[in-house]
């Protein structure tokens, strides 16, 4: 009804109102130019009428020292009419027959007389000698007076909106994601119906003003404290969900069908957006489509509605060549998403790291922790130093495999440092500052000399900048922990009396009992008080994540039987072991599928896989494993 | 009678649905997870034991091929023309899940007791009745082509800068005619045919789709290509037919189609005038599931050799068919019991004596 009301009887009666014009102005009779008349004649008349009553009023010698002081006080006709003009009609259209709210209106800037923030009023009056005159008051004066004869509660009711007081008011209506079109139009008519509506309207428009406006704009809002304090207030300590509801209230609140489309939308790009999903979802895959990595909202807004709109962006664009091409496509990851909970809020490469084990058991270390990465460095030296922390917990860094090795020069023995490969700015432990410590040991060179690694294209001990300083050469396409070929420089000349020490075996499930407790599974449960186990079936899976909402199952099954799209069997008792995480469980076309991420897979990019799959490629692996150990375990 | 066939058709979908199949399973004398080669007949056997160790039995006589540690892993590859046989050792199988690390290649020659190491690499395979043997380099995305008992050998460089974890089809036409495929910067696969004699590399096939691989067989008189989906976003298996002698997309016949995306691992030499591959049967069965059939290459008819619903892969194993599923090996066809043919016991230290 309302919008009905917004839509059709307002945009009609205003231009009536404009033509006819005779029950409202003294003026009236001067508008008979016709009754078609083009939108820029009737905002000439108007202009013209604005004009003409602005001259009147500077022409009044009386100065209004209160306005209690006068009778029957209103709104000026023409100024009113500028209002409904002005104004953007989805406001005028909650006017209704309500004073309280018309003022509610007024006040919170909602309604404008002119392309300006309304800070004054033309009103009539009677003066003693009950003549009708005009007189300019200040917005405020206005509302003050008025509030003293009638919606005194306003006053009060502004008192909970402001900088001090917003908080603690919205807590109390929270706003609960609606699941249908139904109940998010009823809903939003609750909103509306709200007393207080305009005032939730206002904080939408601060947020609205701040992030849209142009830099004078901004700058003008920044003159008034008390926005400015409102906006940074609310930006402060509002999640990312309820700022969304309160811009897209604001926005769409007279349009249902917009204002319901985050909430009843399918697809987990714009759940996101909303706040039903971490907004790390929709940004990370975001940035893996474009590289860029700041974003706002609005470009937050425009991606999600590339990937509903284009769904191949995710098969090209998933891969920097460090995990299984093609991908699938958006549509179907954001399927999967949705049944996701595997925390995915950063980045790892799958075939730069090389030992999948490592891949796995840093993705279920990450979920257990659920701490975004604080340092910076490369994709693959994060997962190391990942690791390293769980050898550390473990008390088992004796164990680390990756050693910068040297003979000291006092009594030739051996010594080894650890390190991590690649390059880690923040960690005492990076490749380039663990060689420039052996290297001072043993050559006497400053250990502050950090060795940067340079790729064997660029290194050219002919420029200036390779001719000083030490520098590890190697193929950086090539060289992961398994397979890289080094070659060490210092001020030009080659290093041979540091060595690089160390592979990248580790056992994921332990291989003999000997040395169980080594296994990386082993180390994550102990160190971390973890329980694990074990997934037999697919009702063992379904009651497991049913009972664990955080859990997620972890295991190691042969590739050839997990992807035989990919990978194919030959040869008697062949296998390419891949360990996987499963974190989900959903129906697809009447079908149970388990969403399931393959450690050569990217992170952010779960599939629907079908449990019978994964059973036959864990139980081939069982069939060759030294310990015959069934290896799928929920982990929690 | 209405009632008996209810209750079959229930016992088989029941099975069905549990997994359970009703061919025959392998079996052997020695426990099937050491074994890596059995000859058809059995004779000969190849497989590792817990020290890591490859031994090779055959007459009542066990020799040690290879030695390892406990994390080894043995892939042995033989051929239709059954003459010799190509072996990956893997030292970190167990503890380094890498999909590029490099292995050992070795070949061992028929009627051999004794390896030889040719290289390192991955996914060794034996081509024009086992005189070369190829295999690839994933760091260097390289195919090596080692010609049997010399030391010739040459290579092919890809352009796959995409995916880290491609593995390229390949078949030797002749020793101077190779046919791989690989991925181009756009992500698109390749069939490529390399002259090696000229070194010119013409592209004969090049499939527009992202998300669809080529797959390939080759025997005595034709070459067979494959076009399948990867995944949802592509959805369709053509195979196509051409005479061996004259390779041509062009002048190929398409002997095979299916709206579905089937797994394939085809098989053109197990039996003449059939093509075997891994087939998906949801339009047949209205759910999710797959099977290994056999494509008659003259009325095109499919008949389903395997019956567990969520078949992977077969293996030619010199002659039998097998299928490994669910930790068990079963015969789709040739023979299934081969326990009398595979020997466990080493050689007799007096037996040993006598023959020296």
């Amino acid at each position: 009804m309302q919008n009905l009301y917004s839509k059709y009887i307002f945009r009609l009666a205003l231009p009536a109102l404009l033509l006819c014009g005779q029950g409202f102005s003294v003026y009236a009779q001067e508008s008979k130019k016709g009754i078609i008349e083009s939108l820029q004649e009737l905002v000439k008349i108007n202009q013209a009428k604005v004009q003409k009553l602005e001259t009147q009023i500077k022409g009044q010698t009386e100065v209004i020292s209160s306005l209690s002081d006068l009778q029957d006080v209103k709104i000026n006709p023409i100024t009113m009419r500028n209002l409904l003009f002005y104004s953007d009609s989805k406001f005028t259209s909650l006017i209704d027959q309500d004073e309280c709210r018309f003022l509610m209106l007024l006040e919170s800037s909602l309604l404008k007389e002119s392309s300006q923030t309304l800070n004054t009023l033309v009103v009539d009056y009677l003066d003693e000698k009950k003549q009708p005159k005009s007189a300019i008051v200040t917005l405020k004066d206005y509302l003050e007076f008025k509030y003293k004869k009638s919606c005194s509660t306003n006053s009060d009711i502004k008192e909970l909106y402001n900088a001090a007081s917003w908080k603690k008011t919205y807590e109390s209506m929270p706003f609960v994601a609606p699941k249908n079109i139904e109940t998010c139009k009823v809903t939003l008519n609750k909103t509306i119906s709200n007393p207080h509506f305009p005032y939730i309207l206002s904080i939408g428009k601060v947020l609205y003003d701040y992030e849209t406006g142009s830099k004078s704009a901004k700058s003008q809002l920044n003159r008034s404290s008390d926005i400015a304090s409102l906006y940074k207030t609310v930006t402060e300590n509002l999640d990312f969900f309820n700022l969304n509801y309160l811009r897209n209230l604001y926005q769409n609140f007279d349009d249902p069908q917009e204002f319901c489309k985050p909430y009843i939308a399918e697809d987990a790009w714009t759940k996101s957006l909303n706040g039903e999903l971490p907004l790390y979802v929709l940004k990370r895959r975001c940035e893996l489509i474009s590289n860029r990595s700041e974003w706002d909202t609005s470009l937050l807004t425009k991606c999600s509605q590339s990937l509903n709109k284009k769904p191949e962006l995710c098969s090209k664009g998933d891969s920097l060549g460090q995990s299984l091409f093609p991908s699938i496509s958006c549509d179907t990851i954001s399927d999967a998403l949705q049944s996701s909970r595997l925390y995915s809020d950063y980045f790892d490469c799958p075939s730069n790291v090389d030992n999948l084990s490592l891949i796995n058991s840093t993705r279920v270390i990450n979920h257990l922790n659920k701490i975004p990465y604080k340092n910076t460095g490369m994709c693959s030296s994060l997962t190391f130093l990942n690791l390293y922390e769980l050898f550390e917990k473990a008390k088992q860094t004796d164990l680390w495999r990756f050693k910068i090795c040297y003979n000291d020069r006092a009594d030739n023995s051996k010594i080894c440092l650890p390190y991590i490969p690649g390059t880690l700015p923040d960690s005492p432990l990076e490749e380039g500052k663990v060689l420039s410590l052996a290297m001072s040991k043993v050559n006497g060179t400053p250990d502050t000399a950090h060795c940067k690694i340079v790729d064997k294209s660029k290194y050219n001990p002919g420029l200036l900048e390779y001719s000083i300083g030490c520098f590890v050469v190697t193929d950086t396409n090539l060289c992961t922990p398994n397979n890289c070929d080094r070659s060490i420089y210092y001020d030009k000349k080659p290093v041979t009396n540091v060595l690089y020490e160390g592979d990248l075996n580790f056992d994921y499930f332990p291989n003999d009992f000997i040395n169980e407790q080594y296994s990386l599974v082993k180390m994550i449960t102990e160190s971390m008080k973890k329980s694990g186990k074990i997934i037999r079936s697919l009702t063992d899976l379904e009651n497991y994540f049913k009972d664990f909402k955080d859990a997620i199952i972890h295991g190691v099954g042969c590739g050839e039987d997990l992807y035989p799209e990919y990978f194919k069997k030959t040869m008697l008792n062949q296998c390419m072991p891949i360990p996987f995480i499963i974190d989900g469980i959903k129906m697809d076309k009447g079908q149970k599928k388990i969403i399931f991420h393959a450690s050569i897979d990217q992170l952010q990019s779960p599939r629907m896989q079908t449990w019978n799959l994964v059973f036959n490629a864990v139980s081939n692996f069982r069939l060759i494993h030294p310990l015959s150990t069934w290896t799928m375990y929920g982990i929690k | 009678m209405e009632l008996n066939k209810i209750l079959f058709i229930f016992i088989f979908l029941a099975s069905s649905a549990w997994g359970r199949s009703e061919l025959p399973e392998l079996a052997t004398k020695q426990s099937i997870e050491n074994i890596r080669f059995l000859s058809k007949n059995g004779t000969i056997t190849i497989y590792q034991q817990r020290s890591g160790s490859l031994y090779l039995a055959t007459n009542y006589k066990v020799f040690e091929l290879i030695k390892g540690n406990s994390d080894t892993n043995y892939n042995v590859e033989s051929s239709a023309s059954r003459t010799n046989i190509a072996i990956e050792q893997d030292l970190t199988f167990h503890k380094n899940y890498s999909l590029l690390k490099n292995n050992k290649i070795f070949t061992l020659l028929k009627g051999a007791n004794t390896v030889k190491e040719i290289g390192e690499g991955r996914y060794p395979k034996l081509h024009l009745e086992d005189k070369w043997v190829s295999f690839y380099k994933p760091y260097l995305k390289e195919l090596v082509f080692h010609q049997v008992g010399s030391e010739l050998e040459f290579k092919i460089k890809l352009s796959n800068k995409l995916n880290p974890f491609f593995i390229p089809e390949v078949q030797m036409l002749s020793d101077n005619f190779i046919i791989y495929t690989d991925i181009n910067k756009d992500g698109h696969t390749g069939l490529i045919l390399y002259d090696r004699r000229a070194g010119k590399f013409d592209v004969i096939l090049k499939v527009p789709d992202i998300n669809r691989k080529v797959e390939l067989c080759l025997n005595k008189d034709h070459f067979f290509v494959a076009e399948l989906g990867l995944n949802l976003n592509s959805q369709k298996t053509i195979i196509y037919s051409m005479e061996r002698a004259k390779i041509d997309m062009g002048k190929s016949t398409i002997i095979y189609e299916s709206d579905f995306n089937d797994f394939g691992n085809l098989n053109c030499t197990y039996e003449k005038g059939f093509l075997y591959f891994v087939k998906n049967m949801e339009k047949e069965r209205q759910r999710t599931s797959y099977e290994v059939v056999k494509l008659n290459l003259k009325d095109k008819k499919v008949s389903i050799l395997s019956d567990v619903m969520f078949a992977t892969n077969y293996i030619d194993m010199d002659g039998n068919l097998l299928l490994p599923y669910q930790g068990t090996y079963y015969v789709l066809a040739g023979a299934s019991d081969l326990k009398k043919f595979d020997l466990l016991k080493k050689q007799d230290p007096k037996l040993k004596k006598e023959n020296e």
